[in-house]
């Protein structure tokens, strides 16, 4: 692919794409222009990405600590019963031989989040200093972020149905925990990094790396 | 892949959303689906009859909306005892319960998103088949485009399998009609926006003007 030398962009060729309606259209160099179709304001790139992006990162982050630490549910069966993290919730599922079960909601509610905001780091170093890493791949796992994120709502769904399900009194009670709503705010936060992040960043390294070769 | 060296008018080219390779657009409508030649996203993805399908599958997704969050989903019995969950009471109970936020969220991604996103959805197709104010039609399309991931029937749909699973040792569980119009409601809300052809609709609404110019230096798809 790349015997044809570096590919063109529509930025270097002073291009605006639309981010709604995608349609291409040369910048006429005022402060705010608008897209001739749709009326959006056009960027090249997101605005603010890798600002945003640290911010809504480091943000989760934190959050997912007091997500970790605090109860998520407690499940009350004939008086007894304790709160439970999401972690020693997933333990005593596997505990209880549901190893399909625990294995689908630790994917969900641990590894996933964790290694969301992993990616999300790397990918926002990799722009920030500049790291020289295949594109193709990093773009790859951009999109496995965008795309994994929403099933960490999993374990909240779950949570909205077991307490209405189990609100039997004196035999069995199901209530929700503080960690519930850090770990809510932990995938809002994540899915809005995802989107603030701009992968055509990825792409401008290269660009930029083909025009050095060029000077020298 | 080679690099062109005519140079083309500005409304036959387009650029990848993920990485900004600029391309020339002369497939992409007519192909089924196309991607980027350097990254691989999807540029687009064309369906036969696009727009009627889409309004069939979305207005039938609205029948099922109310169903789907009113009628019981699962019943737990226990001792004698029993409990409904509806889409609805579990977001009542939680909010009840002092978890406002959560459920907020819960009821936003599980019910106002989607069934946001099937309204759009009807009117952006019959508008795009009737003909309405094009202005209408875009500002509705960028709010579905905006709610796309934000729409989580099937991550519900999980969590009621996974629920089920959990309980079912603990008493005896009953699946409520209103499962059923939820999975009708999931399949549905799901295939039209697989065979939703949004590339289609913003190329109805027109170009806008300033479309004389020509580009050099253009790669092929």
């Amino acid at each position: 692919m790349s015997e044809t030398g570096p590919m063109v962009s529509a930025k270097q060729q002073d291009l605006f794409l639309c981010h709604s309606c995608h349609k291409v259209q040369r910048n006429n160099r005022t402060s705010i222009q608008h897209c001739l179709r749709c009326g959006d304001v056009l960027h090249f790139r997101n605005r603010d990405s890798l600002t945003r992006t640290w911010a809504l990162c480091i943000t989760s982050a934190i959050f997912l600590v007091f997500a970790n630490v605090y109860p998520i549910m407690t499940v009350i069966y004939l008086g007894k019963g304790n709160p439970d993290t999401i972690i020693s919730g997933v333990i005593l599922l596997a505990k209880h031989g549901m190893f399909p079960i625990a294995a689908v909601v630790f994917i969900a509610s641990v590894a996933v989040p964790l290694l969301k905001l992993a990616s999300l780091f790397w990918l926002l170093c990799l722009v920030h200093f500049k790291w020289k890493m295949d594109a193709k791949q990093c773009t790859k796992m951009y999109r496995m972020v965008t795309f994994v994120g929403r099933w960490s709502m999993l374990d909240l769904f779950v949570i909205a149905m077991l307490v209405t399900l189990v609100d039997l009194g004196g035999i069995a009670t199901i209530t929700g925990g503080p960690a519930a709503t850090y770990f809510s705010t932990v995938v809002v936060l994540t899915m809005f990094a995802a989107h603030t992040f701009d992968p055509r960043l990825i792409w401008d390294l290269q660009v930029n790396d083909n025009e050095d070769e060029n000077k020298k | 892949m080679t690099k062109g060296t005519n140079s083309y008018p500005i409304h036959t080219i387009t650029a990848c959303h993920e990485c900004d390779l600029l391309l020339r657009d002369k497939n992409v409508i007519r192909q089924r689906k196309t991607c980027c030649p350097r990254c691989g996203a999807v540029l687009h993805i064309s369906c036969v009859n696009s727009m009627e399908r889409t309004l069939a599958l979305s207005l039938t997704g609205l029948l099922l909306v109310i169903p789907a969050n009113t009628l019981p989903i699962l019943t737990l019995e226990l001792l004698g005892q029993s409990n409904t969950n509806t889409m609805i009471n579990g977001i009542y109970q939680m909010a009840m319960g002092g978890y406002w936020w959560m459920s907020i969220l819960v009821c936003f991604c599980s019910i106002l998103a989607p069934t946001i996103k099937l309204l759009m959805l009807s009117f952006v197709s019959a508008g795009s088949l009737y003909g309405w104010s094009p202005r209408g039609i875009a500002t509705a399309l960028k709010v579905y485009q905006n709610l796309d991931e934000w729409g989580m029937f099937d991550v519900y749909m999980l969590g009621i399998l996974i629920s089920f699973i959990k309980m079912k040792d603990m008493g005896t569980l009953i699946p409520g009609f209103g499962l059923a119009t939820f999975v009708a409601l999931l399949l549905v809300a799901t295939v039209s926006s697989t065979v939703f052809d949004k590339g289609l609709v913003w190329a109805r609404l027109g170009s806008g003007s300033c479309d004389d110019e020509d580009v050099k230096e253009v790669n092929n798809v």
